[in-house]
């Protein structure tokens, strides 16, 4: 027989279950937006001044990529990420600054059900040009793709299996990424490249995140597996 | 307070009694973790009518979704897909194997953990749980004498704790 009632019983065992680690499961505070936007804007106008100081055009704050981490006096010196926000799909991400949105259209822009579609680089409006004339590619090496597409009721884990690039020897599994449960998908393409997509079921879309780890000659500067993994860890889903 | 933070208010309040009370269902802490994760997501994006019983309204979301999630997994698994999750130090399962509860709940179905929890743990009466599970009171009462008598068989069954 139990000897104590089962609400005493539940209530003593079950309260000594441990709890995650705080930071898997407390939301983040909110940020203050209005210093975060004083910061970004002061940096910006610090870095325009320098250029105008060394003599450089205005408009060349424009080029891409526009700064990098640097040394100075032994130190390295990091740009400010940048915090991008998609208002229409509902998405932010904090960007490192030698990331810029590309401009040049999806090589999948017309597919069915594809709603938004951008791509970050860390190559110059140069070497993108010379990728595209080199052949379409679905997924360029080193660049970070997002995309939402209609799911039409598709699981996020058959999507990647069965609309993406999940197959033989594919290595599914899940992610909590800001309390947001992500399905994620790692394979190899035949060129060698290794694809690391991550995809996030919302309402009747699908939100995929994918970058492609590439050979280590088309690697544009500062830009690692580390550093593409760490932006899409940053991703928040509002 | 607008709605997300008082949601997210709510979040960091019951966390802690839904979370468990999902982990005694599903006996495993990271799919508890997701499954409640989700509810949380779930609550944001199409709140909850009113503000009765949110804890119960947080459990129930985050089992319906972790049933979903493993049926998804199964598929894949049946698919002869290699898959992979990362799991934490597994002092969770220590202090599962020790308690007395699991040792009851592990002879009952999930649907049965679920309704059990729910009433002994999280407090609900039948008429919520009913409202909850979208089954009737009578369900409800049943399943919890079914658990009761099986529970009781396994607490006389098995040998005394120190």
């Amino acid at each position: 027989m139990l000897p104590q009632s089962l609400e005493t019983i539940f209530e003593r065992d079950l309260d000594q279950l441990p709890l995650p680690d705080a930071d898997r499961w407390v939301p983040k505070e909110k940020r203050d937006l209005v210093p975060v936007a004083a910061v970004v804007a002061f940096a910006i106008f610090l870095m325009v001044g320098l250029m105008t100081v060394a003599g450089m055009r205005a408009s060349s704050v424009l080029a891409s990529p526009p700064v990098r981490p640097t040394s100075s006096g032994g130190r390295l010196i990091g740009p400010l990420p940048n915090e991008y926000r998609n208002a229409e799909f509902g998405y932010n991400l904090t960007v490192p600054a030698w990331l810029r949105v590309s401009t040049l259209p999806p090589a999948n822009a017309t597919a069915k059900g594809l709603l938004h579609s951008e791509r970050f680089t860390g190559r110059s409006a140069e070497q993108e040009r010379a990728l595209v004339a080199a052949g379409p590619t679905a997924i360029p090496s080193w660049d970070l793709v997002i995309e939402v597409w209609q799911r039409d009721a598709f699981s996020a884990e058959q999507w990647a299996v069965q609309r993406d690039g999940c197959a033989a020897g594919c290595a599914l599994g899940s992610t909590v990424i800001h309390g947001t449960s992500a399905v994620t998908a790692v394979w190899t393409e035949s060129t060698g490249t290794t694809v690391h997509a991550f995809y996030f079921e919302r309402g009747p879309n699908i939100l995929v995140v994918r970058y492609a780890v590439g050979s280590e000659a088309d690697r544009p500067q500062d830009v690692t597996p580390e550093l593409l993994d760490q932006v899409v860890r940053s991703i928040g889903l509002v | 307070m607008d709605r997300q933070e008082r949601w997210e208010d709510l979040y960091r309040r019951e966390f802690p009694r839904v979370y468990r009370a999902v982990a005694a269902v599903l006996r495993d802490d990271n799919s508890a973790l997701d499954a409640v994760h989700e509810a949380f997501a779930e609550g944001l994006r199409r709140p909850p009518p009113d503000d009765v019983n949110l804890a119960g309204w947080l459990f129930r979301v985050a089992v319906r979704h972790a049933r979903r999630a493993d049926r998804r997994y199964r598929r894949v698994l049946a698919a002869q897909m290699r898959f992979t999750v990362s799991h934490t130090p597994d002092d969770f399962h220590t202090v599962l194997d020790r308690i007395e509860v699991d040792q009851l709940l592990r002879t009952l179905t999930e649907r049965q953990r679920g309704i059990v929890v729910a009433q002994f743990y999280l407090g609900l009466d039948r008429d919520a749980i009913a409202q909850l599970f979208a089954i009737r009171p009578g369900t409800v009462a049943a399943t919890l004498a079914q658990a009761k008598a099986r529970m009781r068989m396994e607490a006389n069954h098995a040998p005394s704790k120190p």
